[in-house]
């Protein structure tokens, strides 16, 4: 009795030897020809005639250049002919061919698309056939484009990436990432802005390939007043395009400008950072006119997001380097920063051969305060203080805390001994002058020790010693008062 | 193997260079950039010695293109590279820049083509020469590891004592890239004698 397998193969080569052959090749989704040894099409299948929109009757007998006369690339000429003559099995690529038979098919939306094939040519063993297979590969094209195009993006994002992990200046960040968008979306320039809270306006940070001209527009965009592109991306918090800048009244004032650059149109992206804060604008100015397509916008969703990371590291970044060189309590500089600010002004005093002050302050009585009120009524006192003397210095000046009650001001030049003098005359009086805290009234002073420089001291080391010194001697002398050794 | 006389070995060497040069020819005119071939090595083995020498001399992982043939001589000759290569040098040929870390479709039906364009010249030019006919079939791609590579090119599928290899270096120098592939013949020693004599009344043409 004959096995499963056997009986089961038996049947399956009963009804091999039945099938229609012709109805195989006819149900096939893909072309498939066969050629005689002089190239000339013996048979083609439904798919061939629906593609090519030709009917067999025409087809039939007619080689494929007498077929396609003038439309066929040399390659697969001369495969169908090596394959028919000399019985060699040929495969045509898309990659190396990207023009085949001249194949179409109907898309849903009723148009004529051109295939992308590939073709395989096989001489058929026990006949002098040949038989030529034509492959759809459409889709497995647009499935490569799309990875490709994706892993580009992919390849950029990851440089913008580690130029921020690096800690690359925030200029150079931005830069590229400018540059980034450029290479995906040719013939637009690019422009990131920044919002300044203080001015309410909208300023060009970075915008490497845009000439000055255009990007010193920016000092003008005030975020309240009549909308521009940009400034509407801010105030919707959404990507905000003008198709066609000519036909936008809020662009008539750089019309000219960017007709010069050939800019048609602006695409703006807001840079979200934490919070939901617009931190800035991504703005692209193609050359043509219209609206992102969809990935375009992701681009540009994507590379803003990226420049509000590197907005964000910037300030945290900001934030650690103001916290480590100022005293948290008043915001004044810290010993570091007066030390560098020190160094760096008696280089500039010796090159430049001018006079300048450093002032030792103590205050007289903070201590009681402190006993009796509280350190909080202490600190609010200090910041109080801290901000008066701010306000009796210049801009170059530095005041900086150095400790619980003591602080140092840099004069950064001073013209005479006297200018000093007159100087801390006016810190005496704002330091002096009780500061009101709920119903209490705080009042302190303070002891100045004055040093000069060159006559004081040549060194930092020196000049902070004398005026320290000086500074006890007007404790000495009955506190409220300014001393100068010398 | 002392299959062939020194002579008749020269001859191959010499008639192989002949077809990797026309392949040459034909790819460059396909990419248009210069492809230059060579062929520094050519050595017939016994299945046994092949199978060591894929072990020994093969990258442990390949890509290839692997294509039948009958008529004067029968077997089946393969085109062999590291697989990482392959990419680059398909890339290369189609002047894109490298993308994806794997293989595609595409990028396996490319290669075919080029392993395709490749055998078929070094097939035709001996036979041509030789005055034989030789038919060949469509070629297949195929990634493998230099252990499997004997299943997949089906070694020991017939009798292993009958049964020949020619392995062929070839380098490719390309403007960009440059590599080092190989090429197997997997030839049916029962065909060997008309390829023997087809060699020998060549030779016997040229004194």
């Amino acid at each position: 009795m004959p096995s499963s397998s056997e009986t089961s193969s038996v049947c399956l080569n009963d009804i091999l030897d039945n099938l229609d052959c012709t109805d195989l090749l006819h149900s096939l989704d893909g072309g498939v020809l066969l050629l005689d040894a002089q190239c000339r099409i013996i048979f083609c299948n439904r798919w061939f005639c629906r593609h090519t929109g030709l009917v067999d009757s025409n087809i039939l007998g007619q080689t494929l250049a007498q077929l396609f006369p003038e439309q066929l690339p040399s390659p697969l000429l001369d495969a169908v002919e090596t394959a028919c003559h000399q019985r060699l099995g040929r495969i045509l690529s898309y990659q190396l061919h990207k023009r085949l038979l001249p194949l179409r098919r109907l898309t849903p939306c009723g148009e004529l698309q051109t295939l992308h094939q590939s073709i395989l040519i096989k001489p058929l063993s026990q006949s002098d056939l040949t038989l030529v297979q034509c492959l759809d590969i459409t889709n497995a094209v647009k499935r490569e484009q799309h990875l490709r195009a994706s892993e580009r993006i992919l390849k950029l994002e990851r440089r913008v990436l580690e130029s921020i992990a690096a800690g690359d200046p925030l200029d150079t960040v931005l830069d590229e990432i400018c540059n980034t968008v450029e290479q995906l979306i040719p013939d637009a320039p690019t422009a990131v802005m920044l919002v300044d809270e203080t001015h309410n306006l909208l300023t060009i940070k970075s915008a490497p390939n845009l000439p000055g001209a255009f990007t010193r527009r920016g000092e003008e965009m005030i975020l309240s007043s009549a909308s521009t592109t940009c400034t509407r991306a801010v105030q919707l918090h959404k990507l905000a395009v003008t198709a066609n800048i000519h036909q936008d009244d809020s662009w008539s004032p750089w019309r000219e400008v960017a007709q010069g650059l050939q800019i048609a149109a602006c695409w703006a992206q807001p840079i979200v950072a934490a919070y939901d804060e617009v931190v800035g604008v991504f703005a692209c100015y193609p050359q043509h006119t219209g609206a992102p397509n969809e990935p375009e916008r992701q681009l540009l969703l994507r590379m803003a997001h990226l420049a509000a990371i590197a907005l964000e590291r910037h300030r945290r970044m900001e934030r650690i380097r103001f916290l480590a060189l100022h005293d948290p309590l008043t915001g004044l500089p810290n010993r570091s920063l007066l030390n560098e600010h020190l160094g760096r002004n008696l280089r500039r005093a010796n090159r430049e051969n001018h006079q300048f002050a450093l002032m030792f302050i103590d205050l007289d009585g903070f201590k009681q305060i402190n006993d009796q009120h509280g350190h909080d009524a202490g600190d609010d006192l200090l910041s109080v203080l801290a901000g008066r003397m701010t306000e009796q210095l210049r801009g170059t000046d530095t005041c900086a805390r150095i400790g619980g009650d003591e602080f140092v001001v840099m004069l950064e030049t001073v013209q005479s001994p006297d200018g000093a003098a007159r100087v801390a005359d006016k810190i005496l009086k704002c330091l002096n002058t009780p500061v009101q805290r709920g119903q209490l009234l705080l009042q302190v002073s303070a002891s100045i020790g004055i040093a000069l420089y060159p006559e004081d001291g040549t060194s930092s080391d020196a000049l902070l010693t004398c005026a320290d010194d000086a500074m006890y001697r007007a404790k000495a002398n009955g506190k409220n008062c300014w001393y100068r050794i010398g | 193997m002392d299959l062939f006389s020194a002579d008749e070995h020269d001859l191959i060497v010499e008639l192989m260079n002949l077809g990797v040069g026309r392949a040459a020819h034909a790819l460059s005119q396909l990419v248009s950039d210069e492809v230059l071939l060579s062929v520094p090595r050519l050595e017939f083995i016994s299945v046994p010695e092949a199978q060591q020498a894929f072990r020994n001399d093969l990258p442990p992982f390949l890509a290839g293109v692997m294509q039948n043939f009958e008529g004067f001589i029968n077997g089946r000759a393969a085109l062999l590279f590291p697989e990482a290569r392959s990419l680059e040098l398909v890339n290369a040929m189609i002047g894109e820049e490298l993308s994806a870390d794997e293989i595609s479709e595409l990028e396996h039906e490319t290669l075919a083509e080029l392993g395709n364009i490749l055998l078929n010249h070094c097939l035709a030019t001996l036979a041509n020469q030789l005055q034989q006919q030789i038919k060949t079939d469509i070629p297949m791609a195929f990634s493998t590891s230099a252990d499997d590579l004997s299943g997949t090119l089906e070694l020991c599928q017939g009798d292993v004592n009958n049964t020949l290899v020619m392995l062929v270096q070839i380098d490719f120098s390309l403007k960009t890239s440059a590599l080092r592939g190989y090429l197997a013949f997997i030839i049916d020693l029962h065909s060997a004698d008309t390829f023997v004599n087809a060699l020998r009344s060549y030779l016997a043409e040229l004194l």
